[in-house]
């Protein structure tokens, strides 16, 4: 699997675990190899909202959002 | 007030009274801190100083009453402060009387400098002056004291010397032999003073006892030491027989000066990016490294210890004779390795000779990460700094190393100016997104501020900025210490700060990420990306992903990328590659990564055989030196597994570079320790080692009886039907039944080798080997003009393909024919080409050889300052090395030139040291010339008619004949070939002395120098 991919798979299960503030941390690296990715965003908007979170973490995630052109 | 150390330890108040230091512990306590007044020193070293390495539990309270017990003796309370750690007595530096008499003796070393002797005098007169008797006399046998006291006793006899020097050279002659007597009876085995006296009495008309002076000193050396007097000390005795009139005239210091042997300059390699800040630790490290001669700077991972020493470091070493040099000892995971380590990083051959071959020069060394082998470092640097007195030694490391006179540097973390200069300058490095505004210097100020000032940490951070703006950054920065400090805003220990800083940047990997960072750690000497790739690559991780990882860990400063003689190579901070170490750990997989690394390195090793007789042997040559380091933890892996095979595998591979590269004595303890590795092993792997074994046990001269190591791994291979084995084993057999003198042996040898390789298909390589082998086997036949031929044929064929080695040693043997044929200029040229095609290796000895024969075939061309170019390169490494045949070559050469310079003197002192080295055997191993002796008595058939021609020019016409009758019986030895350059001189020598004696008084002394000992010529020539 290439390491785009990768990278992608392993946001989701990190989503899947709830491991949010980490997911959104590395969403941000990832924006920075490989460029925006809106279904990134979309994968994490998902677990987001079905999983409570601290204030920091969905703030941190609208500052992603605003790195989408 | 006033502290007086020269001598037994005194103080005096601002009114010249006795102040009491009652007690012994509290007279040490003084004395620690009047050494390093003005400076902090750490509490531990105080402690440990003080109380030994058990300290009672309570110590600090009792450190704490020591220090107010001294401030109510020296009736102040704030000349002893509390800083930084430690304690620090807070005086000028001329309050002390050790530090006035290292000022005065610089003060007398700059006037002298500049030409101003009697200031110089009067300087040193007064430095002198302040001695009260035995250095630090209460602290004889304190630990503490003990490099101190050496140091002192050491820079007061240096300063005695120079200003006796000084005296002479003011004409005071007369006036100095008494105390010149006096010095030369309290240090007689020292041959400064003695060579001072000599030159005292010999200037006050009293020669007898100037050369009386001179054999008491001789037969006290040889007596006490079995040493014969330095050749200084001859040139002097030969200058006062022949009533030199440069006696006279010439300043004293150039007529005694010992001169040694120059060593290679060394450097301190210049890191990669420039140092921000750190101008005041500089200063200080810088005075502290003139006044010390072992400063260790403590700290925590990442607080730029190595850093701050590479920059201090090349500053000190700048200034010192030899320069310095870096011994890298993370990557050292033995502590027996710490000797071997010291050792290549100054390019000497045997580790276990560090000491004797340091010996005086003026070298600084620079120990980087000594923590994790912290007690062989300090039993290393103790010795040395006893036996080296020319030696500093700057060491890094989480703690002290507990030597005594080691100051201990704790490295404090960055000023806040210079932390967000450095924070920006990363961010930059790393690709920020733009220029920091006000706004931003601010939060960066405030991470710095939270990062505590460590660089490291700092660079972590920073490397994040292309990712995360700084107010983000300062964010996530902020959580993690909040979670760790639970809420609080207390500042965490530094070493806490750096592990969370490093635990967020390992966190914002991804794991193919954290997978690689964890793996590269297993490298201690780095890795390139082809073994990255072999070793780090897995089911979960593709090779060709490899490249994309490493380069985003390069991104966020968690790897180094360094370009190593053209090739981009990986490596980790040893910091982060501890952390990385442990992860991997966690994760379960350090033995299988450990194993890969193992396994790959084998699969390199199992090439040996192939690139010994194979093309592509540069490369590979060139590999097998930049991953020593990782072969070497490969071994050890082998070993704590009871792997033989494997030991033997890399032990066995490595044996022929290290041959190569001079480091056999090295290459032997790695075989030695794989033989003694349990475990069953292949035979191929066995035939390997014990070919390595037989080449490296006759190359030290650890055995010359090798032939059954070598025939049993001849037999294993012939039963595997391994061809590339066999003829590594063959061509090592060949050579050493060569080297004995076995010339029958040697041909069934070699035609056996030879047969070998006609029985492989043709191929450029196997065109090339064939000539080769039957050159050698023309020349053991007798058949040179054969052998000519076929060894132009094969340096033919070896220029064709990746075979430097081989080229080059092709090439220097014809340059043997053409030297023999009286071909000069063809012989310069193939010898430049020769030294041309090494220099791809860097092979030092072998250089140094080549560089010497140039140098004699240049002084045969006439071109004199072509040829002591050569020379002084030559002798440099060859004294080094220790290698006896190239430095009598050296000598020879240079011996020539001076007497072509009219410098008489200094060409016997030469010629005779020549002599003395062929006297004491020089063996010659697996020299590439036709026939290695030959030129070793040629060369000292030219040094017996030099010291003929000079006695002839003396007035010593007996002498002369003598050794014109040695001369020939060298020259017998040597097929009757006279150098041509000397035919004139040998006839004039000749004539003079015959017309000196008469024919028959002649004729007897020559017969009598042709069947008589050189050592008796030599030895009694001081006496005749």
């Amino acid at each position: 699997m290439p390491r785009r991919q990768r990278q992608r798979a392993e946001l989701s299960r990190l989503c899947e675990a709830g491991a949010l503030t980490r997911a959104v941390d590395l969403a941000f690296e990832h924006f920075t190899d490989f460029g925006p990715d809106r279904e990134i965003v979309l994968i994490l908007a998902e677990a987001l909202d079905r999983t409570s979170v601290p204030a920091a973490v969905r703030h941190r995630f609208a500052e992603l959002c605003a790195e989408l052109p | 007030m006033h502290i007086g150390l020269l001598g037994e330890l005194e103080v005096h108040d601002d009114l010249g009274r006795d102040v009491a230091i009652p007690g012994a512990k509290l007279r040490a306590f003084l004395a620690m801190l009047a050494l390093q007044a003005g400076r902090a020193v750490p509490v531990d070293q105080l402690v440990e100083a003080l109380w030994g390495e058990a300290p009672p539990p309570a110590v600090r309270n009792g450190l704490q009453g020591l220090a107010s017990k001294l401030r109510r003796a020296l009736g102040s309370a704030e000349v002893l402060t509390m800083r930084g750690g430690g304690y620090a007595l807070e005086l000028p530096t001329n309050a002390i009387d050790v530090h006035c008499f290292e000022e005065l003796v610089t003060a007398g070393r700059g006037a002298a400098a500049a030409g101003d002797a009697l200031t110089a005098i009067q300087r040193l007169s007064e430095a002198e002056a302040l001695w009260r008797g035995d250095p630090l006399a209460d602290f004889t046998y304190e630990d503490f004291a003990a490099l101190t006291i050496g140091r002192l006793s050491e820079l007061r006899l240096a300063a005695l010397e120079e200003r006796l020097v000084l005296e002479l050279d003011q004409d005071r002659h007369q006036s100095v032999i008494p105390e010149l007597e006096v010095l030369v009876r309290s240090h007689p085995l020292r041959e400064r003073p003695r060579a001072l006296l000599m030159v005292a009495l010999y200037r006050a008309g009293r020669q007898a006892e100037a050369l009386r002076t001179f054999q008491e000193g001789r037969h006290l050396l040889a007596d006490e030491l079995g040493l014969d007097p330095g050749p200084e000390l001859r040139e002097l005795e030969a200058a006062i027989l022949a009533q030199d009139p440069a006696l006279d005239a010439t300043s004293v210091a150039a007529t005694t000066t010992p001169s040694r042997p120059a060593a290679p300059r060394m450097t301190i390699p210049e890191p990669l990016t420039p140092l921000v800040g750190r101008d005041h630790e500089l200063q200080e490290l810088a005075r502290c490294l003139a006044e010390h001669r072992l400063v260790t700077l403590v700290g925590p991972g990442g607080v730029g210890k190595t850093r701050l020493a590479l920059e201090a470091g090349r500053s000190a070493a700048a200034a010192l004779a030899d320069g310095g040099c870096l011994v890298e000892l993370a990557a050292v995971g033995d502590p027996a390795g710490v000797r071997s380590a010291i050792s290549t990083s100054l390019a000497l051959t045997d580790p276990n000779r560090l000491a004797d071959v340091i010996g005086d020069r003026q070298v600084l060394v620079l120990l980087d990460n000594c923590e994790h082998v912290i007690d062989a470092a300090a039993e290393v640097a103790e010795d040395l700094l006893r036996h080296c007195p020319g030696l500093r030694l700057l060491a890094t490391s989480r703690e002290g190393l507990r030597v005594g006179g080691e100051v201990i540097w704790p490295v404090p973390p960055l000023a806040p100016g210079d932390a967000t200069r450095l924070f920006e300058a990363r961010a930059q490095a790393a690709g920020a997104r733009s220029e920091p505004s006000d706004e931003d210097r601010l939060v960066i100020a405030e991470i710095c501020a939270r990062l505590d000032g460590l660089p490291l940490a700092i660079e972590l951070a920073a490397a994040r900025t292309r990712a995360f703006p700084v107010q983000q950054l300062a964010a996530r920065l902020h959580d993690r210490f909040r979670l760790l400090t639970g809420g609080a805003r207390t500042a965490l220990p530094r070493q806490q700060t750096l592990r969370a800083v490093v635990d967020w940047s390992y966190e914002l990997l991804f794991d193919d990420e954290q997978r690689v960072f964890e793996r590269l750690a297993v490298f201690p000497g780095g890795c390139d990306l082809a073994t990255a790739e072999a070793v780090c690559a897995g089911a979960d991780l593709p090779p060709e992903d490899l490249a994309d990882l490493i380069q985003a860990l390069i991104d966020k400063s968690l790897v180094l990328a360094v370009l190593d003689r053209g090739q981009l190579r990986f490596t980790q901070l040893q910091t982060l590659a501890q952390y990385g170490r442990e992860k991997l750990a966690e994760r379960g997989e350090a033995a299988q990564v450990r194993d890969s690394m193992a396994a790959h390195f084998t699969r390199l090793c199992a090439q040996s055989a192939s690139a010994y007789i194979g093309d592509g042997q540069g490369e590979w040559l060139r590999t097998m030196d930049q991953e020593r380091d990782n072969l070497r933890a490969a071994l050890e892996w082998a070993m704590a597994n009871d792997d033989a095979d494997t030991a033997l595998m890399i032990a066995g591979g490595a044996s022929w570079p290290h041959w190569l590269a001079g480091t056999s004595v090295e290459g032997k303890r790695w075989l030695d320790d794989a033989f003694a590795c349990p475990g069953d092993a292949s035979p191929r792997a066995r035939a390997l080692a014990l070919t390595g074994r037989g080449l490296l046990d006759f190359q030290t001269g650890a055995r010359t009886d090798v032939d059954a190591d070598l025939e049993a791994a001849l037999a294993i291979s012939e039963d595997a039907g391994d061809d590339g084995q066999m003829s590594l084993a063959w061509s090592f057999y060949a050579e050493v039944a060569s080297t004995r003198g076995e010339i029958d042996e040697a041909r069934r040898r070699r035609q056996a080798l030879l047969d070998l390789y006609l029985g492989q298909p043709d191929s450029p390589f196997v065109f090339a080997v064939r000539a080769y082998s039957q050159a050698k086997l023309a020349v053991l036949h007798g058949d040179l003009a054969g052998g000519e031929r076929r060894y132009r044929e094969a340096t033919a064929h070896f220029s064709t393909i990746d075979r430097p080695v081989m080229l080059s040693m092709c090439l220097a043997i014809v340059a043997d024919f053409d030297e023999s044929r009286d071909d000069l200029v063809a012989a310069a040229t193939n010898l430049e080409a020769a030294i041309r095609s090494n220099e791809s290796l860097g092979l030092r000895g072998y250089k140094s050889s080549l560089l010497a024969r140039l140098g004699w075939v240049l002084l045969q061309l006439g071109d004199a300052d072509g040829a002591e170019q050569r020379y002084e390169q030559a002798i440099d490494i060859a004294r080094w090395l220790r290698n006896r045949p190239v430095t009598m070559a050296c000598l020879t050469g240079l011996a020539l030139l001076h007497l072509r310079s009219g410098r008489p003197s200094q060409a016997v002192a030469m010629a005779t040291e020549a002599l003395e080295l062929h006297l004491a055997g020089s063996p010659l191993r697996f020299e590439n010339r036709i026939d290695p002796s030959v030129h070793v008595k040629v060369a000292a058939a030219a040094c017996c008619t030099l010291i003929a021609q000079v006695a002839a020019d003396s007035g010593e016409p007996e002498r002369a004949a003598r050794m014109l009758g040695h001369a020939a019986h060298y020259r017998n030895l040597a097929g009757g070939r006279l150098l041509p350059l000397q035919a004139d001189d040998r006839a004039r020598a000749e004539r003079v002395a015959r017309a000196a004696l008469g024919d028959q008084a002649f004729a007897a002394a020559f017969s009598a120098g042709e069947r008589s000992d050189l050592r008796v010529e030599l030895h009694g020539a001081s006496t005749s």
